[in-house]
Formats: C-alpha cells, structure tokens, sequence
C-alpha cells in the first residue's frame, strides 16, 4: 500500500513544477485522480503461498529460503514487475514459482527472473488450467522450466540451469499442446525436452547433451547450435526451417515424422533418419557425414555440400531420391549398406561446364 | 479518499526532505505508469459507450450479458480476472463488441460460462484479442467482424472458435489453443495459423474457404482437419479417431500425418502434396483416400495396409509408398475406376531406380 501511496504523491506533487495553466478550469470540480484500488487491483506478493484467486505483483526483489511463490489455486495473474526472485540453493524441493493449482482456470506468470533455486526455477504441475508464462528467465536453478501440457511460453530464458533447460509436456499422450515461442536456453543437460508442443524461433546452445528432445512436435524456425551430442532429437515430429550447427554428433535425429528446409552445418552427421521419415529440400554443409537414411525413411530432393567422409549412407530399405551431392576427392557421395534400399541413379560430372543432359527421374546429382 | 490524497501531496510539498539519493542502484518506486491509467474501473455489467481505457478490479459474476462495447477505440484490460456467467441463461454473453465498434483491444483474463459467446465481434466490428481463455460457453470466440485473436485458449464449450467471416473482412486467429470442445476452430473465410487442437470431441479445424497454416490437431475424436475450400501448409495431424486430414476443393502441402485411420482422405479437385503419411498399421488403415478428381502427388506413405486408394477420377502421380518388413508388408495402391495413377514400381527389395517416368509411383 505505502509503495502505491508513493507512486500517487510523486504523480501529484510533479504537478506544481511543471509551469501549467493556474488557473482553474471553468465548471465544478471534477473527479481528476482514480482511487487507490482502483489504480492498482492487484496485490503486493514476495514470497510463499497464494492461496487466493487474482492478480499479484512483486513489489522488489525478494529471497527465499524455500520455495519462492507457490500458486495453490488457479486464476492467479503473478507479475514479477521486472525483479528477481533468489533462493537459496538449499533444497531439492525448492522452485521459484511452483504452481500445484489443479484448476481450470488460467495461470499467468510474467516479466522477472527466477534464479537459484535447487529444485527448479518455474514448475507447473498440473495441465489442468492453461498456462501463460511471458518474458520469465530462470538462471542457475535445479532446472529451468518444468512445465505440464497446456502451457504457452513466449520469450522465456533458461541459462545454465543444473538440469534441462524446459521440459515441457506429459509424455503420456493425450496431453495438451503447449507451445513455445522465441524461447532460449544456454547450457544444461538437454536444452528443451518437450512432448507434443509447437516451437517456434526458439534456439539452444551450449547443452552437454542435445539441444532439442521432442516427441511428436512441430518446430519451426529454431536452431541448436554448439551442443554436445545432437542438435534436434525428434520422434514422430515434423521440423521446419530449422537448422542445427557444431553440434557435437548429430545435426538432426529423426525416427519417424519429417524435416523440411532445414539446413546443417560442421555435425559429425547432418541428418539422421530412420523408421519411415521423410526429408526433403535440406542443406548439409561440411558435416563429416551428410546424411544417414536407414529403416523406409526418404532423403529427397536435398543437397549435401562437401562433406568430409561421405555423402549419404543408405541402408534397410531406405530410398534416395533427387539429391545434389557435392564431394571432395577420395569421398563417397552414396554408400548403400543392407538391404532393400533404393537409389536413384548416381549421375556425376566431374568437371564444371554447360551440360545438355536431360536428368533421369529421381537421380541424384553428384559433382 | 481523493481529498486526503491532494491533502498529502501538497503537504509532502512544504516539508523540507533529505535531498541526497539512497544509496544503490535506481529500483523501482511505484507502479508503471501504464499500469496506472488513465482508465475506468468496471465492477458490473457495463456497456462502454466512449472510447477510453477500461479495467477490471476483480473478478465478476453476472446473470446477463457481462460487457458490451458499443464505442470504437476501447481498449479492455482484463487484468488476469475472471466473468463468470450463468450458463442457464440462453444466449448471454461474456464480451459483446458491438456492430460499428472499431479500434477494440481485449486482453488478460478469462470469460466462463455463459450460455452464448465468451466474446462476439460483430459483423461491422473490429476487434483485436490477446491472451483470453474462454471456458465453458457455448461459442468460445464468434468473429463476425474483422476480429484477430492473439494466444487466446477456448475450452470445454460448444466450438472453441467459430469464424463467419466473408470475403469483405479479414479475420485470423494466431498461436490460439482449443481444447476439449465440441469443435475446436470453424467456420468460413478465416486464417489460422500456429493454432492448436487437442481432444475435441468432434473436429479439430472443420474450416471453409479459408487458409490454415502451420497448425496441429492432435487426439480428435472425429477428423484433426476438416477443409473446403481452403489452402492449408505445414500441418500436423496425429492420433485422430477417424481421419487426419479431410479435404474438399482444397490444397494441402507439406504436412505430416500420422496415426489416424484414414491419413487424408482428398475429393473434389483438392491438391495434395509433398505430404508424409503414417498411418497407424491396423487392418484397414488408409493413407490416402483419393477420389473424385484429387490430384496425390509427391508424397511419402507408410505403414497403411493401403496407401493410396485412387477412386473416381484421382490423380496420382510421382509418390513414393514404404513397404516396411516385419510392420504392413501389404502397402499398395489401388487403382479404381476412371483414375489416372502413374506407373507403380515395386523397388522394395531395393536396388537404383532407372525408370525415366516422372510420373512413376515407387513401392519401396
């Protein structure tokens, strides 16, 4: 209440020094200032329990030995006004915010950081309500952001956290979709562990594991790049324009699901699919492996661009169609390995200049 | 209360303070001013009738229309608080932006349980909505008017989002979720993109003329996409109780299907391309329907004992169908009356593929 009286006094009292019309307009005196309440309906929190529908804000930073918020009930609008909300790295239990509402009504958490906190810095337990989190970074907690179906997460940061970075979903279909957009992590185990959510334009770097672990997913427009093992990890997920760098093993791992437009670069292998996925119109750049296609997945109609070892390697009943290949002296564009694989034909032309040749269907361009 | 606000200003003015700054950093002293105001409390049913600012202070129960915005330039602040309607009230309304409203903003909270619209944009209206949950109502959202919604989540009503625009005003839902509804985005002459569908107990998109973009519908109990007349890309169907996507006089491209009885079923004229079936492995499992004129070119079938069924007219060219051992070793394409299916090579003990037929359709 003092801080709102303050804000109010510091409103009124700028008046006299401005240099404004004295005197006073013509007609009664009219209402000019709102009431307190009215100015601010919400309510000052910092730490523990909201037990209380409604709308809360965080007056200044705040400690916590502990757990930091806890949302019991859903209805509950938490903004963090820009501050910060530290524990004190002394428990497994201890989150940030921990929402263990199980409501259907809507949780918003917004605009403040959460850090140090042992257990995790934002956790949401139930998918019962939806849940908005805007604008929220968890820095050097347990994990990052814990969080159960349903939920929207628009530019929110996790940086090195203990554990993963978001783990988003319930692995157990059917669940709620969740979706998360222009979301960063940097460092952690995995970066972003999700089940059935849509992400777009989010990015992971720095994982000691991989980037992106997904399960039946949509991603569009992300990037992992300089992770330890794989960039993207996804199963029965479809890929868009993404693109996955320096990762330590693998650009892209896909069983099932596709990857479109997508693009990688200095992997140990670019893409990797396998059990009836699909690629096309991708790019690898200078991976050691471009890609390997095994089990009825298709790699069509893409380019693999001077890798160091081999192009493409094609095995169990995998099909390569139409590609552009582009290999260095002593590399094999195609290598076919088991059985049951189809290969469009291998056309090569070892030396530049105007060509008449008519291209076979489904051949593969290598030069 | 005003007075002994003025009161305590003026009189902080004649009293001689510290004037050096605390020590430390500049933190925050108050509330932001765009928190603040200008603006006008609403505690009731109100209908808004001059352009302005207008707020929430708690949450509101109403038997009744809730809020009408009859004036242009209103912009709404939920401020995360609830209305709760009375859902035996037939047709009662939680947001009523009336016709001729223009320049409407809506944001923050939730509307639940009213029997007719959690929020109507009329036809003449304009509206844009961000961030709402609507919740058991009969209509989530009902867009008449040029209406955008922005991460707003319909659930449990009658339709989530039910769009009946025309070809005079743009309407477009974006990044919105519809759980558990009856049907989770309809209607006509709307766009959709990055929108979510899960456990709607009838369709998840049931959209006409229209476009649908990069969206998913997952665990429907009926059909994920339902579409006519409509230009629809990136899509991701999986797990629907009958059929991924239904198209009629539509276009799909580069989506993926997966684990539906029927993948796509495609009829009058509509275009399917570059997509990606799974289907689910079961007896009877389709991964393409194709009939009546549809043209099936450039896709990847797998895992449906038929893959593509071309009936009455369909095209079907340029596709390549898995035949997976050990999983559906009867994956096929069924040539039906009066269809026009390129040529089909079974390749699937492997080997290169020679034939110089664009059209080929290759059984790998």
């Amino acid at each position: 209440m003092l801080d709102r009286i303050v804000a109010v006094l510091a409103a009124a009292a700028a008046v006299p020094v401005s240099h404004a019309q004295i005197n006073p307009p013509i007609g009664p005196v009219g209402p000019s200032l709102s009431e307190i309440d009215q100015i601010e309906p919400r309510r000052a929190v910092s730490a523990g329990p909201i037990t209380t529908p409604g709308s809360y804000y965080l007056s200044g930073n705040a400690s916590s030995i502990g757990s930091g918020v806890i949302i019991a009930v859903g209805g509950v609008t938490l903004d963090l006004a820009g501050f910060t909300l530290t524990g004190d790295n002394n428990g497994p239990n201890d989150f940030g915010i921990w929402v263990t509402a199980n409501s259907d009504e809507p949780v918003v958490i917004k605009n403040g950081t959460v850090k140090s906190f042992e257990g995790g810095g934002v956790e949401v337990v139930n998918d019962a309500q939806p849940v908005l989190i805007h604008n929220v970074s968890a820095v050097r907690n347990g994990f990052g952001f814990r969080i159960a179906g349903g939920a929207t997460l628009t530019d929110c940061h996790a940086l090195n956290n203990a554990g993963n970075g978001f783990e988003i979903g319930d692995p157990n279909l059917p669940g709620r979709i969740s979706g998360l957009e222009r979301c960063t992590s940097t460092g952690h185990d995995v970066g972003f562990r999700i089940w059935n959510a849509r992400l777009l334009a989010c990015r992971a770097s720095g994982a000691t594991g991989t980037g992106f672990i997904v399960n039946d997913g949509t991603l569009v427009e992300c990037i992992a790049n300089t992770n330890g093992i794989q960039g993207f990890n996804g199963r029965d997920t479809s890929f868009v324009a993404c693109a996955a760098t320096s990762n330590g093993n693998v650009g892209f791992q896909l069983i099932g699901g596709s990857i479109e437009g997508s693009r990688t670069r200095d992997n140990q292998i670019g893409f990797e699919i396998s059990t009836q996925a699909h690629a096309r119109e991708c790019v690898s750049l200078q991976d050691t492996t471009g890609a390997t296609v095994s089990f009825s997945s298709l790699f069509e109609r893409s380019s693999v661009i001077f890798p160091s070892t081999r192009g493409i390697l094609a095995s169990n009943n995998a099909i390569v169609l139409d590609n552009h290949i582009r290999v260095g002296n002593n590399v094999d564009a195609i290598t076919v390995s088991g059985t049951g694989s189809v290969i469009g034909r291998e056309v090569t032309f070892s030396s530049p200049g105007n060509t008449s040749y008519v291209k076979p269907v489904g051949a593969n361009l290598i030069y | 209360m005003r007075t002994t606000i003025l009161a305590l200003a003026f009189s902080s003015l004649v009293t001689a303070g510290p004037i050096d700054p605390p020590a430390g950093p500049v933190a925050p002293t108050g509330t932001p001013l765009g928190e603040i105001g200008p603006g006008t409390p609403i505690n009731g049913p109100t209908t808004i009738t001059a352009p302005g600012r207008y707020y929430l202070t708690d949450d509101l129960e109403i038997f009744g229309d809730a809020i009408d915005i009859a004036s242009s330039d209103v912009t709404l602040d939920l401020r995360g608080f609830t209305i709760v309607g009375d859902a035996d009230l037939d047709d009662a309304r939680g947001i009523d932006v009336l016709a001729g409203a223009t320049g409407v903003r809506i944001f923050g909270g939730t509307i639940r349980e009213f029997d007719g619209d959690g929020i109507n944009v009329a036809s003449t209206a304009e509206a844009l909505i961000e961030n709402v949950v609507v919740r058991g109502c009969g209509y989530g959202f009902e867009f008449r008017g040029a209406a955008r919604a922005v991460g707003c989540t319909a659930r449990n009503c009658g339709f989530g989002f039910r769009v009946l625009g025309d070809a005079t005003r743009s309407i477009v839902v974006t990044a919105c979720s519809a759980d558990g509804n009856g049907e989770g985005f309809s209607g006509s002459f709307g766009s959709f993109e990055r929108c979510s569908a899960t456990g709607n107990s009838i369709n998840g998109f049931n959209v006409s003329s229209g476009s649908v973009t990069d969206c998913r519908a997952v665990n429907n109990n009926n059909t994920g996409f339902s579409l006519f007349d409509v230009r629809a890309s990136k899509l991701y169907a999986k797990l629907n109780g009958l059929v991924g996507i239904s198209a009629n006089r539509a276009m799909v491209v580069e989506s993926d299907i997966i684990e539906s009885p029927t993948g796509i079923i495609a009829s009058g004229f509509t275009t399917i391309e570059r997509c990606h079936v799974t289907g689910t492995g079961q007896p009877g499992s389709v991964g393409i329907d194709a009939n009546s004129s549809a043209k099936i070119s450039e896709c990847n079938v797998a895992n449906a004992p038929t893959a593509i069924d071309a009936g009455n007219g369909a095209v079907v060219i340029g596709n390549t169908v898995s035949k997976f051992p050990g999983r559906v070793s009867s994956n096929t394409i069924v040539v039906g009356s009066g269809s026009i299916v390129g040529v089909v090579f079974d390749l699937s003990t492997g080997g290169t593929l020679t034939s110089g037929n664009p059209w080929a359709n290759i059984l790998y």
